[in-house]
């Protein structure tokens, strides 16, 4: 998918651990490694704020568009 | 899922409607109709053993359902119980062809049996096998209904797997069913030329049982985009 999670990125430069992070957000730690490993199909924008507010960044820090390479 | 019980009860009443129906079919319909096939062909046997034992082998075979243009007079019949006159004819006959066959092994008569030639034989075999895997299906797929709501995960992709299948066969077994009648009709034809017969060749397609089984494949594809968007559902975060 041409849509890239750079949510790890973004943990270890706030130092946080993803256990802290699904906490802070509130939603599982299985349900952030499926967001973190780039397996979900969608993402809430309250998931995208939470976030967005723990990790002190913008959307666009942790969603990144690299289009596929021509077959 | 918040209230199962209803649904439970609901399949479970389905359930038990399918095995009653099945039953019923069974006692009413299938069983007599297996004893009458069974003593007929006990009969034929027979009759075919005794000729094969005077060294003059000869073929039987069965014409069943040929459809005629013009129905057969049977006669009239006075009712002395009712005072009525009635006028019997036949649209339908059921034709056992005798024919000689120098040569033939007793297995090769057997898969002749049916229309005269080993692939319709065969052809109504795979016909008497698709209603029981269609039974089997049904089974199948109410107890695994039944699984994937106690289990919480009705949109299972086995039961959609199922459900196709289902209606794959439906219509499978309604064409080969048409395809044997067209083919027994074909031989029929044969069989009466010069008898002042006419025996109806063209092929009948019985267009409820196929646009049932589309109905299922509907329901399928239906519980097929159910199952993805719950997929989809479960991986948005």
């Amino acid at each position: 998918m041409a849509i890239i999670i750079n949510i790890d990125v973004m943990m270890a430069k706030r130092k946080m651990s993803l256990g802290e992070l699904a906490e802070r957000v509130e939603i599982t730690p299985a349900n952030l490694s499926i967001l973190k490993n780039g397996k979900a199909r969608a993402i809430r924008f309250s998931t995208l704020e939470a976030v967005c507010r723990e990790l002190d960044c913008q959307p666009g820090d942790i969603i990144e568009y690299r289009p596929d390479p021509e077959p | 899922m918040q209230n199962k019980r209803p649904l439970l009860q609901r399949l479970l009443v389905i359930y038990v409607a399918f095995f009653i129906v099945l039953a019923v079919s069974i006692a009413h319909s299938l069983l007599p109709n297996f004893t009458k096939g069974f003593g007929q062909g006990t009969e034929l046997g027979k009759e075919i053993a005794a000729e094969w034992m005077q060294g003059n082998p000869c073929a039987f075979y069965l014409l069943s359902d040929v459809a005629v243009h013009a129905p057969v007079p049977l006669g009239e019949a006075d009712s002395t119980a009712t005072g009525r006159r009635v006028q019997a004819t036949a649209g339908c006959l059921e034709l056992l062809v005798v024919e000689e066959a120098p040569g033939a092994t007793p297995l090769g008569m057997a898969f002749r049996s049916i229309g005269g030639t080993p692939w319709l034989y065969a052809l109504t075999m795979l016909n008497a096998l698709v209603y029981p895997a269609i039974i089997v299906l049904m089974c199948i797929i109410i107890r695994s209904l039944r699984r994937s709501i106690r289990n919480e995960c009705t949109l299972d992709r086995r039961n959609t797997r199922y459900l196709r299948a289902i209606g794959v066969l439906t219509i499978l077994s309604e064409l080969c069913g048409d395809l044997s009648a067209w083919w027994m009709n074909r031989r029929a034809a044969e069989v009466l030329a010069g008898t002042g017969l006419e025996v109806d060749t063209g092929f009948a397609v019985s267009y409820g049982t196929i646009i049932m089984g589309i109905l299922v494949l509907f329901a399928a594809e239906v519980f097929a985009i159910g199952q993805q968007l719950s997929e989809e559902q479960k991986l948005t975060i």
